[in-house]
């Protein structure tokens, strides 16, 4: 195997995993605030997926020579990459409802392109995932939809909510790179260039949000019937570099920190299950 | 790995060596293992398996009746004085807003 590819294979397929357990951090924390019996536990089934899929994920990366100790440590010290929509603080059940439909709606777009790429580990794991996806999907509309139709107060949550999370799921996608230059097209990472899947997610989401009265926050957000395009205010790439290049965000720093607490007051339930002994987390 | 079948061997080599010809003739697949049967450790109790309690929030099943929630959801944007986003242009709407 060529060591480009395979580099390029550990450095996403980590990213990958390491954001299924960030991802479900934030959802976790409403757990325990959930507004019904039934949310909550669709709520815990899902952040249970979330973990299972990291499980999944990271032994794929290990399948490629990264050891998950490694991979895993670094994550909760706060070396690990992970994606830009997971550095977020969360506010209100609007948020839940957002991350449910609209984050997870991105990466559903992602990873259902991941099902043609090229390290067939991957793929496999992948069939799984998207299966369970197709129901967080379902878990995340539902409370759209019961929110858009709810009382005044559940719909401004969602909007203000909505507003908030708009450029970082449009962020998510990545800045527009053409196939050509892009080394994850030509090694088969990535069967869609970072644009056509943004395309793809608007396409998808914007009109049911509109259906359901919700606005975004671009006033330039347009659908061109001729171009067969949506046109579209640039987002602020700076912004973004900021949020996963730059100091953490507090979000990140609390989470990460129970993380680290977790895993030391833990050590002895990995020690018995896997057989292997942990060094002291730092 | 999938499961294809079982046969009888002295030793592992010769398993290996048999599974070719039996299961294997026609190409059937890049790779296979052989494992003796009694160091196949098995589920003992199936019951394990089995559901207990109600978990239709897992299952697709739990989440019904869409078609109504998004009607309703379109009459209280109506309410809301926001009926008109949902004539914007989409794609697959001929410039005649989403259905």
């Amino acid at each position: 195997m060529p060591s480009t590819y395979r580099q390029l294979n550990i450095r996403f397929i980590e990213m990958h995993a390491n954001s299924e357990i960030m991802g479900a951090l934030p959802e976790r924390e409403w757990i325990a605030r959930a507004p019904s019996l039934r949310r909550k536990r669709s709520l815990a089934a899902k952040v249970q997926d979330e973990v299972g899929h990291a499980h999944l994920i990271y032994r794929v990366a290990e399948s490629l020579g990264r050891p998950r100790p490694a991979m895993y440590e670094d994550l909760i010290a706060g070396r690990g990459k992970f994606h830009n929509v997971f550095h977020y603080p969360t506010y209100s059940w609007g948020d839940v409802a957002c991350i449910g439909f609209l984050v997870d709606g991105a990466a559903i777009v992602t990873q259902r392109a991941l099902l043609e790429t090229s390290y067939a580990p991957y793929v496999r794991v992948m069939r799984r995932v998207v299966a369970e996806e197709s129901l967080h999907y379902r878990h995340g509309e539902d409370i759209m939809l019961a929110l858009a139709s709810g009382t005044d107060e559940q719909f401004e949550m969602l909007q203000e909510a909505v507003d908030r999370w708009w450029e970082p799921t449009m962020h998510f996608f990545g800045t527009d790179v053409a196939a050509e230059d892009d080394p994850m097209i030509h090694w088969g990472v990535k069967s869609r260039t970072n644009e056509q899947s943004r395309q793809e997610w608007i396409s998808q989401y914007v009109p049911k949000l509109w259906d359901m009265g919700i606005e975004l926050p671009d006033p330039k957000l347009a659908y061109d019937p001729d171009a067969k395009t949506w046109d579209y205010t640039e987002p602020d790439w700076d912004r973004l570099k900021a949020v996963i290049k730059g100091e953490p965000t507090e979000a990140t720093k609390t989470r990460l920190y129970w993380r680290q607490l977790m895993h030391r007051n833990h050590a002895w339930i990995h020690e018995i299950i896997t057989g292997d002994r942990f060094p002291a987390a730092a | 790995m999938e499961h294809v079948g079982n046969l009888h061997a002295a030793d592992h080599e010769t398993a290996l060596l048999i599974a070719r010809e039996t299961h294997f003739r026609h190409h059937e697949g890049v790779d296979y293992a052989v494992v003796r049967s009694d160091q196949l450790h098995r589920l003992e109790d199936p019951s394990l398996l089995e559901r207990r309690t109600d978990i239709s929030y897992r299952l697709q099943t739990g989440y019904s009746g869409f078609r109504e929630k998004r009607e309703a959801a379109r009459a209280a944007a109506d309410a809301r004085g926001r009926g008109h986003l949902r004539q914007r242009p989409v794609p697959g709407s001929d410039s005649k807003g989403a259905s």
